[in-house]
């Protein structure tokens, strides 16, 4: 008889039964029809960002389509906290699977008010601070800026006692500095990548394809950056990293894992096919077996190899 | 309302011409569950875009096919006319609202293949005994779908391109109106300039009016918020296509 695998997996002090979660913004099981499947399959849900006022987005067109890409500019449309925790949330708080709550500040106050409304609601497992939107209207980014990342980690830090998971972006010289710095300031976990600086040009117009100018390119395209990140960040930090970026298949799960993330979320890819998250799951059982693997352990960071792991 | 997702075979291809072709797609439960106003989206298995939305022409729940018009606009539509009868195609429904019903008289106008998703809710109008009269317009004869199906369920005021007139189908709507025809509601599909008529009309006679926008879809299913469209953002993959009129202008 051959052991049994298990693709269970741990984020710090977060149990999950496998690695796979849809990825913030990507995924809803509230405001749309249901999907066909049993979502309770998933390791975890992660929610759409929320603010803490209303807001309602960025002007159309908000989608531009390149090779091996998808340029968003949502601008998360949001309900607000208030209405968030009344109509949204009681959605998710009745299932029986770990619930992560994405937040979105403008300010390092936004992020400790909502961390800290979230910190009562026990459904709520952990929160990942979204530092890293390239769709609102800052001047910049907290996690293109070392000094206003650390504030508003460390406010959501203060507010909250649940795992806080800090999502960083691409668009920095050293994803691995900025996690550093994320978790000096107390974050539990670090989500590698979010959407990359992007846009495109309407040659036959002369105009930008996106309503807003810019947006955020997710897909294919995104998977190698996103390694790498991920990589780096698993270089300058000691708390693990929940990798994010391009993946479509069970190996590109895998790739993530070796690279050294503990978990990984998925995006674009659930609309090229929106059951893609429970066929990856079937397909990491296969090679799990095909690989005689029995758990993720002997699987994650396996890139680093021995060398790697002693200069760390 | 619930979606899902079937692997459909394409069984017949029709070229009308090289940019427009009819795909007869089998796919019975989404045959089965689909009612006017809703579309789906179809992505064949190897493509590397993203699905494209279809609002079919018809569908037969004892046949189990779904027909769908394809107008070639881009990389996504080129790849969806190249499928030939056998070939797979993955698909993804039925989404969006169902069209809500409302007493007629109605006027139904169209353009191109604006006019597909115009046909199933004719039929349900004839089914529910309401008087509806049609105004569609194509570049040519043969682009003017179901012109036959049409005629049959109702009065129809066909016009082409190729006469050359530089006159639309809402002028001939809006005659009719002068001459005392009093419809209840109009519904529009397939072009700005037949939106910006029917504003013209309402503009001049107390009717309700609605159209059928597009926008780009990444997901279809209401996950990704990228289809916002008109005054209120509305997303039109879950609170559309169909939308209040005056959102067709807006957009
Ligand atoms: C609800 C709904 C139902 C539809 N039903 C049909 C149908 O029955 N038959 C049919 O042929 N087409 C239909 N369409 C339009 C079809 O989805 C698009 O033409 C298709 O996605 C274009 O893909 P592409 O790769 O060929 O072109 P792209 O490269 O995506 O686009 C080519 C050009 O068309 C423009 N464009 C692309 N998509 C849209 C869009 N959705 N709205 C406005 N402009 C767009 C682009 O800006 C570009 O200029 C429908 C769209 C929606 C939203
Ligand atoms: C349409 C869309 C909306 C998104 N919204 C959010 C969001 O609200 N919050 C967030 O942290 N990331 C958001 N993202 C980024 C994704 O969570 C993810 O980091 C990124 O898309 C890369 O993964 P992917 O290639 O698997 O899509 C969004 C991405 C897309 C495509
Ligand atoms: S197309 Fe994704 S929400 Fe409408």
């Amino acid at each position: 008889m051959t052991a049994a695998i298990s693709l269970a997996t741990q984020v710090g002090t977060v149990s999950l039964a496998n690695p796979i979660m849809p990825a913030s913004g990507t995924f809803d099981y509230h405001s749309s029809p249901r999907p066909p499947f049993d979502i309770h399959r998933l390791g975890a849900l992660v929610l759409k960002s929320i603010t803490w006022n209303p807001q309602k987005g960025n002007p159309p067109p908000r989608l531009a389509e390149t090779p091996s890409g998808l340029i968003n500019s949502i601008g998360i449309p949001s309900p607000g906290m208030e209405r968030f925790l009344g109509e949204v949330l009681p959605h998710y708080t009745v299932l029986n699977i770990p619930l992560v709550a994405s937040v979105a500040g403008y300010t390092p106050d936004e992020y400790a008010r909502i961390a800290a409304e979230l910190n009562s609601i026990a459904a709520v497992t952990a929160v990942e601070l979204n530092l890293s939107c390239p769709n609102i209207a800052y001047h910049h980014m907290p996690a293109q800026d070392p000094a206003l990342l650390k504030e508003c980690v460390a406010a959501a830090r203060s507010e909250t006692t649940k795992p806080l998971w800090a999502k960083l972006s691409p668009d920095v010289p050293s994803v691995g500095a900025m996690a550093a710095a994320a978790e000096a300031s107390g974050a539990d976990a670090c989500t590698v990548i979010n959407t990359a600086q992007a846009m495109m040009v309407n040659i036959e117009t002369g105009r930008l394809m996106i309503g807003a100018g810019m947006g955020g390119l997710s897909g294919p395209a995104l998977l190698p950056i996103a390694l790498a990140a991920v990589w780096d960040v698993t270089l300058h930090t000691r708390i693990p990293v929940i990798g994010v970026g391009g993946i479509r298949s069970a190996d590109d799960v895998i790739a993530f894992l070796m690279a050294g993330a503990s978990a990984v979320q998925i995006g674009t890819a659930s609309f090229y096919n929106p059951s893609v998250m429970v066929q990856i799951l079937q397909d990491l059982n296969t090679f799990m077996a095909r690989k005689h693997f029995h758990s993720l352990t002997e699987i994650i960071g396996m890139a680093h190899g021995a060398e790697i792991q002693e200069v760390r | 309302m619930s979606w899902l997702q079937e692997p459909a075979r394409v069984v017949t291809r029709t070229h009308l011409d090289e940019t427009v072709t009819v795909l007869a797609l089998k796919a019975p439960r989404i045959a089965e569950m689909i009612v006017p106003g809703q579309f789906v989206m179809l992505h064949p298995p190897t493509s590397s875009y993203l699905p494209r939305a279809m609002a079919p022409l018809s569908w037969d729940s004892r046949t189990g096919i779904l027909s769908i018009v394809v107008r070639i606009v881009g990389p996504g539509t080129r790849e969806l006319q190249a499928l030939a009868p056998g070939d797979e195609v993955d698909i993804t429904g039925p989404l969006g609202t169902a069209l809500p019903f409302a007493p007629g008289p109605w006027a139904l106008v169209g353009r191109g293949v604006g006019i597909a998703p115009l046909l199933p809710w004719a039929h349900a109008l004839a089914a529910a005994n309401q008087e509806v009269r049609f105004y569609l317009s194509a570049r040519r004869r043969d682009l003017l779908l179901a012109e036959q199906e049409f005629r049959e369920l109702g009065q129809l005021t066909g016009h082409l391109d190729e006469e050359k007139t530089g006159h639309l189908v809402t002028d001939d709507l809006l005659r009719d109106m002068e001459n005392g025809w009093k419809p209840e509601q109009i519904l529009v599909c397939g072009s700005r300039r037949l939106t910006e008529g029917t504003v013209e009309i309402q503009r001049r006679f107390p009717v309700n009016a609605s159209v059928l926008l597009e926008e780009k879809m990444a997901c279809g299913i209401g996950w990704c918020k990228g289809c916002a469209s008109g005054e209120q953002w509305a997303l039109l993959c879950v609170d559309g296509p169909t939308r209040p009129l005056i959102e067709g202008v807006i957009q």
